[in-house]
């Protein structure tokens, strides 16, 4: 009886301890607080959620789309609509919403032309072109863009053919094609019988427990070394690359590309994405001098948080600033003119 | 194997539970050397011998210093057991520094001395200073042999100190062994509070300022003046919180298993004076120079002048121990300066009535500041960088630079700040049971709270390359 006592007493300590916990993490730490499925967009933040990124100090709020900001409405008949497509560094959950270039070149134009301009943030975090490629009729349908923006950056041909995303490209005989990878919270599927703790996933503690033991252990058999990236098979970048823009160009015949660079010099994968980008005409404003200018300048790196490290990571709101003046300049002399 | 790992828990639960089952004192002495050499021999096992040796000469040449009549025989025989203590320290740790320091010296000579890749065992300072007290303790009438060569054994390898300290004093933990070793339930619920306070210590708090100090530290000349001040704040706070850390960590898990540990550190950043700093910051080593290097050349007994010279030499030895570069040296050789100062400003200067507010607040910022400035010297890869640092702490040649205001540093220093404050006023820390609820809460929480905010990438203990 006294043992079964102090088992309680001590199973009542871990609720305690645990719920603690909750309120701390969903309050100070914590970063996603799990999402929903979409049968059309895959796995979305929760609609009205606020997220905090692990980078930076703000939270954002998510709209019904799983995307960061208002909802989206019709559009109106004087309006231009710009959307955004990318990935985290679109999303910029590290950003408040005032900063970000997205909204920043909003307002840049606005003031610039006097027209009524809306842009769309569609950035995703972990999203690749292989998403923008096969969401495209979503994206036409559901927001009507006049003009898309489509963010790439240095490492983007991994995530592209990557299988564990929930769309990637693949090769079926001598063609590439999207596939839709919607899948389940990989626990579940690497152990089944744990789906019996699902309802638990939605708490920060267990949330941020299932997500990192899988990575600390990966790390303590790796001896601190990464974890691999799995499902990456050996490709022709420079074939994926080219069917990517040849597909992205006549899926939104109005875009250009954003390409993020803090490399000092071109890189080979940069030359290839420049080298389709002009086969297909499709316009690439790279930021890479307007970057380092800065940084010459002022000293300052365009990514990184006090709260991580600068020069690392997602750009900051200086990078944004500089992001939105490239764009709108971009606008200015090609497109709205 | 280090104390925060999942193998180290698994470690010390056998341990643990053979402790508690076995009745022998001596099997359960067996059973903690085996586990000792487990601990050592997960890091390298070619290196056991060496533990061997250590305990084996030392064991003899003790004995023989004991059994010995004449002062002369006795003196022979702890030459030579210093002279193979300090052949197996200066092989180890100081061989290719003096052959590259020679080297650098006769630059432009043709004969150059050759290097070797020698493999720095852990912990080889601390073994070796243990062993040395032991028979100089011995020579000097303060302790007798140890009564086995399995005790000597278990105060060279015992694992809760073996990699990091505290270096242990033979007169206090030899005569540890001859009782029964017993492990008592609130030992352990006091050794597990222990080693959970260090393991907050090192992973919340060294673990995370590591992330903002090396950075900053691999290439100062990019930061900002402000920022390379912090970065020197943060690595004097991690360093703290690293090292005693790890030493909370070996005196708690040595409490469970029914040892007692000497403390190590007793908040050494609330000191007025240099000469206050030692008495609170690695008190084990500051002790051991004290007892062995200070007094036998002299102390304050020969004269102001002396006592001065004494210092210094101590502080540049101390310096040096911690590690074969140059850099160390002048981290000690700045402390004796330090001490040094003081030493002639208390002696001279000091009016007598200077003990207001004020000056207390005074003095402890200048000591700060100095500690500081030397850690500088004591983290710096090379002096080339230690100069960078230098030079943009005190606005010389350029200020600017990226400027980074870690968010970890405004978070640990009022904690810090406030954990000082309730130590000085608290004396013993508190303890709590697990036999309530309270107690058990709190125990979860910080399990819990180790798991969620640990850093994912944890840096090695600072002070197992000494």
């Amino acid at each position: 009886m006294r043992v079964l006592k102090y088992i309680l007493r001590l199973m009542a300590a871990a609720a305690v301890a645990l719920l603690v916990w909750e309120v701390v993490l969903e309050n100070c730490v914590l970063r996603e607080p799990g999402g929903n499925n979409s049968p059309i967009l895959g796995r979305i933040f929760k609609p009205g959620i606020y997220l905090q990124g692990t980078e930076g100090y703000c939270k954002t709020r998510m709209n019904s789309l799983g995307m960061r900001g208002a909802e989206i409405l019709p559009k109106t008949a004087a309006e231009y609509r710009i959307l955004m497509l990318g990935d985290s560094q679109t999303a910029a959950l590290q950003v408040s919403d005032d900063k970000t270039f997205v909204h920043l070149l909003q307002t840049k134009l606005a003031r610039n032309t006097g027209r009524e301009i809306r842009t769309i943030n569609a950035g995703r975090n972990g999203a690749s072109p292989a998403y923008y490629i096969h969401l495209s009729n979503f994206y036409h349908s559901f927001m009507d863009p006049d003009y898309v923006i489509i963010e790439i950056n240095e490492d983007f041909i991994t995530p592209i053919i990557d299988k564990t995303r929930e769309f990637y490209v693949k090769k079926e005989g001598a063609e590439y094609v999207t596939v839709a990878n919607f899948r389940d919270y990989y626990l579940w599927r690497m152990f089944p019988p744990l789906k019996v703790i699902k309802p638990f996933v939605a708490f920060s503690t267990f949330k941020i427990a299932l997500d990192e033991i899988p990575v600390r252990w990966e790390q303590h058999r790796n001896h601190g070394a990464p974890a691999r990236q799995e499902g990456t098979p050996a490709v022709d970048y420079a074939d994926v690359i080219d069917w990517t823009l040849k597909t992205l160009k006549s899926d939104y015949p109005e875009m250009a590309i954003l390409y993020l660079t803090l490399n000092k010099t071109e890189s080979d994968m940069e030359a290839l994405w420049r080298g389709s980008a002009n086969k297909y005409g499709i316009d690439l404003v790279n930021t890479r001098d307007a970057f380092s200018g800065y940084y010459q300048s002022h000293l300052q790196p365009v990514n990184g948080f006090y709260n991580t490290m600068p020069g690392t990571g997602h750009i900051n709101e200086i990078g944004h600033a500089i992001l939105a003046d490239c764009l709108a300049d971009y606008f200015m002399r090609k497109v709205l003119r | 194997m280090i104390f925060c790992s999942f193998e180290f828990l698994i470690f010390f639960m056998v341990i643990l539970l053979l402790t508690i089952i076995i009745r022998q004192n001596k099997a359960k002495k067996l059973i903690l050397l085996a586990g000792s050499c487990y601990f050592y021999a997960y890091w390298d096992y070619r290196f056991l011998p060496l533990l061997a040796g250590l305990s084996i000469v030392n064991y003899y040449t003790g004995s023989k210093i004991a059994s010995t009549q004449v002062r002369a025989g006795k003196k022979r025989w702890l030459v030579a057991s210093i002279v193979f203590d300090l052949m197996i320290l200066g092989f180890f740790k100081y061989f290719n520094f003096f052959v590259g320091s020679i080297n650098s010296l006769t630059l432009s000579s043709e004969i150059r001395l050759p290097s070797m890749d020698i493999i720095l065992p852990i912990g080889i300072s601390f073994m070796t200073f243990e062993v040395m007290s032991y028979t100089i303790d011995i020579y000097r009438g303060k302790n007798k042999p140890a009564a086995s060569l399995l005790d000597l054994s278990l105060l060279v390898t015992f694992f809760p100190h073996l990699i990091s300290g505290p270096i242990l004093k033979p007169g206090h933990f030899l005569p540890q062994l001859d009782r029964e070793i017993t492990v008592r339930w609130n030992n352990v619920e006091k050794g597990t509070q222990i080693f959970l306070l260090g393991m907050v210590k090192k992973v919340l708090v060294a673990d995370r300022l590591a992330l903002f100090v090396d950075p900053v530290f691999k290439a100062p000349q990019d930061y900002g003046s402000g920022t390379v001040w912090l970065a020197v704040i943060a690595y004097a706070i991690q360093i703290y919180c690293d090292f005693s850390g790890y030493t909370d960590m070996a005196i708690g898990s040595a409490k469970c298993l029914g040892f007692e540990f000497p403390p190590n550190f007793n908040m050494p950043y609330i000191s007025k004076s240099i000469t206050e700093f030692w008495r609170r910051w690695h008190i084990s080593l500051s002790t051991w120079l004290k007892d062995y290097l200070y007094i036998p050349l002299g102390g304050n007994r020969k004269g102001k002048l002396r006592q001065y010279m004494n210092l210094m030499i101590v502080m540049l030895l101390g310096g040096l121990w911690h590690g074969a570069s140059w850099n160390f040296v002048i981290w000690g050789g700045l402390h004796g300066l330090g001490l040094m100062i003081h030493k002639l400003y208390s002696d001279h200067l000091r009016p007598r009535a200077f003990n207001s507010r004020p000056y207390a607040c005074v003095s402890w910022l200048l000591t700060m500041a100095f500690v500081c400035v030397a850690w500088v010297f004591f983290r710096s890869t090379d002096f080339a960088v230690s100069f960078i640092i230098i030079k943009k702490m005190f606005l010389i040649g350029g200020i600017r630079g990226i400027t980074w205001y870690a968010t970890s540093l405004f978070v640990i220093v009022p904690v810090l700040i406030i954990s000082h404050y309730l130590g000085l006023k608290l004396g013993d820390p508190p303890y709590v049971r697990y036999e309530n609820t309270w107690g058990c809460f709190l125990l979860f929480f910080v399990l819990l709270g180790l798991f969620y905010l640990a850093p994912l990438n944890s840096s090695p203990f600072i002070y197992f390359q000494f």
